[in-house]
C-alpha cells in the first residue's frame, strides 16, 4: 500500500512536470510543429521554464523533508524548517546584501546563506549553554536567535531606501523563484542533492529521535553527533534553498502533516511521500505564481495562501490531523 | 546450592546533583543478584529516578564504580551499550506511531545507522507481541490503546531490545488493578526467563507482591537494601514514609494499616 502510493505520486509529479513546461504567459503555438520551429518558444521553455520548474520541485523536496525532520526531532507537528531561526537570519542576510551590494543577485544569495548557517551555529552554541533538555534548549535558542535577526531585519528595513531597496527586500521576503536560470540551479544542485541523499538514507533512523533521551541512551545511542548531523543537514538544505528562493512558508509545515496522515508516523514511509508531495505542491504553486495574473505573484504568497487553506480544512475535516 | 551471580554491582557510589546540591547519595554499595526482581521504594521526590538513572549508567557517579555482568564477565557500566533496557515514567512518545512501528524502535541496537530493519527484526517484534499477548494491537496507533496496554507495549519495546536487565520507572503507578496484575504476571514470567528486573514504586505493597529484594530510599538518608521482608518492616517504612504504618495480613497477603 505504501509503495503503491509513493509510486503513484511519483507518476503524478512527472506528469505535472511535463505539462508545466507548457504553462505560462507566452502562449503555446498553434501546433507542436510550429512550436519546434519557433526558436523563441524553444528558448523560453528550455532556458526559462525548465530550470524554474525543476527548481520549484527541489524547493518542495527540501522544505518538506526538512520540515518532517524538525517535527520529528522536536516532537511537535507544528515545527517547520525555520524553527531554529534560519528564515529570519537568511532574510537579514539578504536584506543586508540588498542594502550594501545594491541588489547584486549573487551577493544577496551568499549573504542569505551565510547568515542562515551562522544562525544555526549560533543557536547550537547558545543551546549548549542552556541547562535544560538539549532539544528544548535548541528550540529556546532558536527563538532567541530568530528574534535577534528579526530585530536586525527591522533596522535594515527602516533605513532602506523606500523607493528602491525596500521593495526588493519585501519581494525577497515573500519568496520567489522567478529569476531562476540554469546557473542558479546548478549552483545549488550539488549541495541539495547531497543533503537529500543523506536524509533519505536516514529515513528510518529519524524515527529513533522521537524517543526520550534516556531511552536512546539505554538503546545504545549515547552521543549526539548523529542528531546534530541530521539536524545540520536539514538546516543546510533549507538554507541553501531559501537563500535562492526567499522565504517560502507553509510547505515544510503542512506537507509533512499530510504525509503522516496518509503514511503514518513511521518516517521510513512518510519521508519519501512528504518529499514527492512537497515537489508537487510547490510546482503547482509556482505555476500559479507565474501564470495566474499578468504580473508575477510572489511564490511565498501562494504557498501561504494554499497552505493555510489546506491547514484550516484539515483541522475541520480530519480528526487525525496533528 | 548454585551460587547466585551479581548482575549489577554498585561499589561505594556517591552522587550529587549539580543543580540541586541538597540531594546526595553517599557511599552506596548494592549488589543486585542476577535473575531477580528488585524494587526501589520511596516517597515522591526521594531520588528513586536518580538512583535508577545512575544504575543504568545514564548519570555518572562522582565517585565509585558500577559493574555489569555480561556473558560471564564484569564490564564497567559505560561499556554496556544497549544491554540495559529502560522505561522512563513519563515518556513523551508520538501517539501517532502504530504499535508495530513503535516496537520496532527497540531494535535500534541491531540496526545500522543508515540501514532499514530486516526480516529478523520484524520477526522478533512478532515473537514479542505473541509473548505479551498484544498481537491484536499491532496495527493500532498508540493513542488508540489503553494505559495498561500502552505499558505492556512499552515493556514489549524493552524486550524487543533483547536486554537481559530491565529498569522500569514506576511502571504500574497509574494503572488499574487488573492491568497491574497483568504487569506483575509478566514480570514474574520474565524473571523465570532469566531477566533481572529493577523497578521503582512508592507503594510498598507492590514490593511485597513481587519483589525478591527492595531498596528503601529516603532523601539524603542512608539507603537500605536487602530482602523485601527485611527492608520493608514497620519501623523502616514508617520512618521513610513519614507516617506510622503497620502491616496486617489476610490469607497470606499483606496490607497496610495507617494510623489515624
Amino acid at each position: 500500500m505504501s509503495t503503491k502510493l509513493i509510486s503513484w505520486s511519483l507518476v503524478v509529479l512527472v506528469f505535472l512536470l511535463s505539462i508545466s513546461l507548457f504553462i505560462g504567459r507566452y502562449p503555446f503555438p498553434e501546433n507542436l510543429n510550429l512550436a519546434f520551429q519557433n526558436d523563441l518558444y524553444i528558448n523560453l521553455v528550455s532556458r526559462v521554464r525548465l530550470p524554474r520548474i525543476l527548481f520549484s520541485v527541489l524547493v518542495g523536496f527540501g522544505l518538506s523533508v526538512s520540515g518532517l525532520i524538525m517535527q520529528n526531532i522536536f516532537k511537535n507537528p507544528l515545527a517547520d524548517p525555520g524553527l531554529l531561526g534560519i528564515n529570519q537570519a537568511a532574510g537579514f542576510g539578504a536584506a543586508l546584501g540588498i542594502l550594501i551590494f545594491s541588489n547584486s543577485f549573487f551577493a544577496v544569495q551568499l549573504l542569505a546563506f551565510i547568515f542562515g548557517i551562522l544562525s544555526m551555529l549560533l543557536a547550537i552554541i547558545l543551546s549548549k549553554n542552556i541547562k535544560k533538555d538539549e532539544r528544548l534548549s535548541l528550540v529556546l535558542a532558536g527563538i532567541s536567535v530568530s528574534a535577534l535577526f528579526s530585530a536586525g531585519l527591522g533596522i535594515i528595513k527602516y533605513i532602506a531606501d523606500p523607493l528602491d531597496e525596500l521593495p526588493s527586500i519585501v519581494f525577497w521576503l515573500l519568496g520567489s523563484i522567478s529569476n531562476t536560470n540554469w546557473d542558479h540551479l546548478f549552483g545549488v544542485l550539488p549541495i541539495v542533492i547531497c543533503c537529500l541523499v543523506i536524509l533519505y538514507l536516514y529515513r528510518w533512523r529519524i524515527n529513533v529521535y522521537s524517543l526520550n533521551k534516556e531511552v536512546l541512551f539505554s538503546l545504545g545511542i549515547k552521543n549526539d553527533w548523529e542528531l546534530y548531523l541530521i539536524l545540520g543537514t536539514s538546516i543546510l538544505l533549507t538554507t541553501s534553498l531559501i537563500s535562492y528562493s526567499g522565504i517560502v512558508g507553509w510547505v515544510g509545515l503542512i506537507i509533512p502533516n499530510i504525509s503522516r496522515i496518509l503514511m503514518g508516523q513511521n518516517t521510513k514511509n512518510s519521508l519519501p511521500l512528504a518529499m514527492i508531495f512537497g515537489g508537487i505542491f510547490v510546482l503547482i504553486c509556482d505555476n500559479l505564481a507565474r501564470s495566474l495574473l499578468p504580473g508575477e505573484i510572489p511564490l511565498g504568497i501562494i504557498t501561504a495562501f494554499l497552505g493555510a487553506f489546506g491547514f484550516i480544512s484539515f483541522l475541520i475535516f480530519r480528526r487525525d490531523f496533528l | 546450592m548454585k551460587s547466585i551471580n551479581t548482575k549489577l554491582d554498585l561499589q561505594s557510589i556517591s552522587y550529587s546533583y549539580e543543580i540541586d546540591d541538597h540531594f546526595r547519595i553517599n557511599d552506596l554499595s548494592i549488589e543486585i543478584p542476577e535473575n531477580s526482581i528488585t524494587t526501589i521504594i520511596g516517597k515522591n521526590g526521594s531520588g528513586k529516578t536518580t538512583l535508577l538513572l545512575l544504575m543504568m549508567g545514564y548519570l555518572k557517579p562522582s565517585s565509585g564504580i558500577i559493574r555489569f555482568r555480561d556473558n560471564e564477565k564484569y564490564l564497567p557500566i559505560e561499556q554496556t551499550a544497549g544491554k540495559i533496557a529502560f522505561l522512563p515514567q513519563n515518556e513523551i512518545v508520538s501517539f501517532k506511531f502504530t504499535v508495530n512501528d513503535f516496537l520496532l524502535l527497540g531494535r535500534i541496537p541491531f540496526i545500522g545507522n543508515i540501514s532499514q530493519p530486516t526480516i529478523e527484526d520484524y520477526l522478533k517484534v512478532e515473537e514479542i507481541k505473541k509473548e505479551l499477548d498484544i498481537v491484536q494491537l499491532g496495527k493500532k496507533k498508540l493513542e488508540q490503546i489503553s494505559g495498561g496496554e500502552l505499558q505492556r507495549v512499552r515493556i514489549g519495546r524493552a524486550l524487543v531490545q533483547e536486554a537481559d536487565m530491565l529498569i522500569f520507572d514506576e511502571p504500574i503507578t497509574h494503572l488499574d488493578i487488573g492491568a497491574k496484575l497483568k504487569i506483575f504476571h509478566l514480570m514474574n514470567k520474565l524473571k523465570e526467563q532469566g531477566k533481572t528486573i529493577l523497578f521503582s514504586s512508592h507503594d510498598p505493597l507492590e514490593a511485597f507482591q513481587i519483589a525478591d529484594n527492595s531498596i528503601l530510599i529516603e532523601r539524603n538518608k542512608e539507603i537500605i537494601f536487602g530482602s523485601t521482608n527485611e527492608v520493608l518492616d514497620d519501623d523502616n517504612l514508617s520512618s521513610c514514609l513519614g507516617t506510622s504504618i503497620k502491616y496486617g495480613s489476610f490469607e497470606g497477603q499483606k496490607f497496610l494499616i495507617l494510623e489515624k
